[in-house]
């Protein structure tokens, strides 16, 4: 039996799931999309452990030599930046690869389009963890890897809790998991991205402006 | 300095901070340009966090720093250009080897002398090919050496550059600074080795918890210090422990062994040669002993940083 076929026939497992957020389950391309959400907590942490390992080399000061280039700061931070969110726009790319031939070799009804369309859903939450540790970079550079995936991890936490017990809408509101439509299933929430987009780019350039200003640590 | 030199370094009662900890407080430092000025002081005197400021790595609290003409902080990058650096403990990837180190640094600036390369490697006896982690201290030391006096820079600040480093590339190490300061550049040597300090520097500045506590030529240093006397005489040597400037006199009937004050030397003198000198030994203070004076009864309570 396939997973979509159990949902189909467990009605209370699927209510419950849809309860706690996850909807269309029974469904190839709701059950995808709820995958596709998730990945938004590896690729986030990802990209704050990115950051975290050149804050590491800052401070045990491999990182000094380099410094004591004629290179300015903003070219090293976004140099680096730069390479983390390509590599996490690949871990995007592979996974909808994936899903996209898993689902195809068992007659799935998934086309290689969706599943990018799926996974790329998750690029704002995953960019709301680069702005967050890169704003923990400027501020608590010993934070980063704590901090970066907060938006993706804690966000995530907060709407199962928040609807799980039937806290108040605002509760829910504050996670971006709130916002982010289950693609595949459905299109995307774009005011929702564009939202988390720009919040993320007001985290980064508050992180990146502290980086500029502070003392380098090592 | 003479007034033909302008500064290549020019700190002013700089001070730094780090929470509660005095790092610097109220430092000053003159360099000329083309001379080679060793920068001394133990353990936590602020040596690293001075060289850290003049880098632009660290913000200086108050004070004023100069660095060829330009802010430290606002002209990092152009200034970058035109100076090398190595760090008294050299971290590298550990993945990377030393010749990937050496070629990444020099094109970062711009160009890479391959001659001067590999002409370096030869003399400081470096395997390029080697990952940095199978590096002793001493070689990641020489990989920085190489990438910096490979570089054309004008002004080398070098951070206790020889820590790690046998006898033979200690040696090797003084002939490159004595080329470079024949080539008209600027050398600050931070160092612990008072040896290479007295045979490679012009002048010396000399910190204390964050604080400059002597600066000038050895000369001008040894001026201000006492000089070691061992004499012995052919009539009984009287009342020298009265005379103004002698200290620490160990004395017998005909010979004596004491301290004198260098303003205070050509007295003695006076006094001794009535008395019929047999032999006269004079010992010029050596930096090791002006250094002691300064830091024997030294207590590092409150420094952070080295």
């Amino acid at each position: 039996m396939s997973l979509t076929g159990f949902l189909s026939d467990n009605r209370v497992f699927a209510d419950r799931a849809a309860q706690a957020g996850f909807v269309g389950l029974a469904t190839v391309q709701g059950f995808v999309a709820a995958l596709f959400g998730l990945l938004a907590m590896p690729v986030g942490a990802f990209t704050a452990v990115r950051l975290g390992a050149f804050m590491a080399a800052e401070s045990d000061r491999r990182l000094t030599l380099v410094a004591a280039q004629p290179l300015s700061r903003l070219r090293l931070l976004g140099a680096e930046t730069a390479a983390t969110l390509a590599g996490a726009m690949l871990l995007l790319a592979v996974a909808a690869v994936g899903a996209w031939a898993g689902v195809s070799m068992v007659g799935g009804d998934l086309t290689l389009t969706a599943a990018l369309a799926g996974t790329f859903n998750a690029l704002p939450i995953v960019l709301l963890c680069l702005g967050a540790a890169l704003l923990a970079a400027g501020l608590r550079p010993s934070a980063v890897i704590h901090i970066g995936p907060v938006p993706a991890t804690g966000g995530f936490l907060l709407k199962v809790i928040a609807d799980s017990s039937g806290a108040p809408a605002w509760v829910s509101d504050l996670s971006p998991y709130r916002h982010t439509a289950a693609v595949p299933l459905v299109g995307a929430d774009w005011p929702g991205v564009l939202v988390m987009g720009a919040v993320a780019v007001v985290l980064a350039t508050a992180g990146t402006s502290a980086y500029l200003r502070r003392d380098l640590t090592g | 300095m003479g007034a033909s030199h302008p500064a290549a370094i020019e700190v002013s009662a700089l001070t730094k901070h780090f929470g509660r900890a005095t790092a610097l407080d109220g430092l000053d430092l003159e360099v000329a340009a083309g001379e080679v000025h060793g920068f001394l002081g133990p353990n936590g005197s602020g040596k690293t966090t001075t060289i850290r400021v003049l880098l632009g790595l660290l913000r200086a609290d108050s004070g004023t720093v100069r660095l060829l003409g330009g802010d430290p902080w606002k002209d990092a990058v152009a200034l970058h250009a035109r100076l090398a650096y190595v760090p008294g403990d050299v971290t590298l990837w550990p993945g990377v080897t030393g010749g990937e180190v050496i070629d990444l640094l020099s094109r970062m600036r711009g160009k890479l002398d391959r001659r001067r390369r590999d002409d370096l490697l030869e003399r400081f006896n470096l395997d390029p090919s080697k990952k940095a982690r199978t590096y002793s201290k001493g070689n990641r030391q020489k990989v920085a050496l190489i990438a910096a006096l490979a570089s054309d820079a004008e002004l080398l600040l070098l951070d206790e550059p020889t820590s790690g480093l046998d006898p033979l590339m200690e040696s090797v190490f003084r002939q490159c600074i004595t080329e470079v300061r024949g080539q008209g550049r600027t050398v600050l040597l931070s160092s612990h080795i008072l040896a290479e300090v007295e045979a490679l520097c012009d002048r010396v500045s000399i910190i204390r918890q964050g604080r400059t506590v002597e600066s000038g030529t050895l000369a001008e240093l040894r001026h201000l210090t006492r000089t070691s006397i061992t004499v012995e005489t052919a009539a009984p040597l009287n009342g020298l422990g009265a005379l103004p400037g002698v200290h620490d006199l160990v004395a017998g009937d005909h010979h004596a062994r004491f301290d004198v004050d260098a303003a205070r030397l050509d007295d003695v003198i006076r006094r001794l040669a009535p008395l019929g000198v047999r032999s006269l030994t004079s010992t010029p203070p050596t930096l090791e002993d002006m250094f002691l004076r300064h830091y024997g009864d030294d207590t590092p309570a409150g420094s952070v940083a080295s």
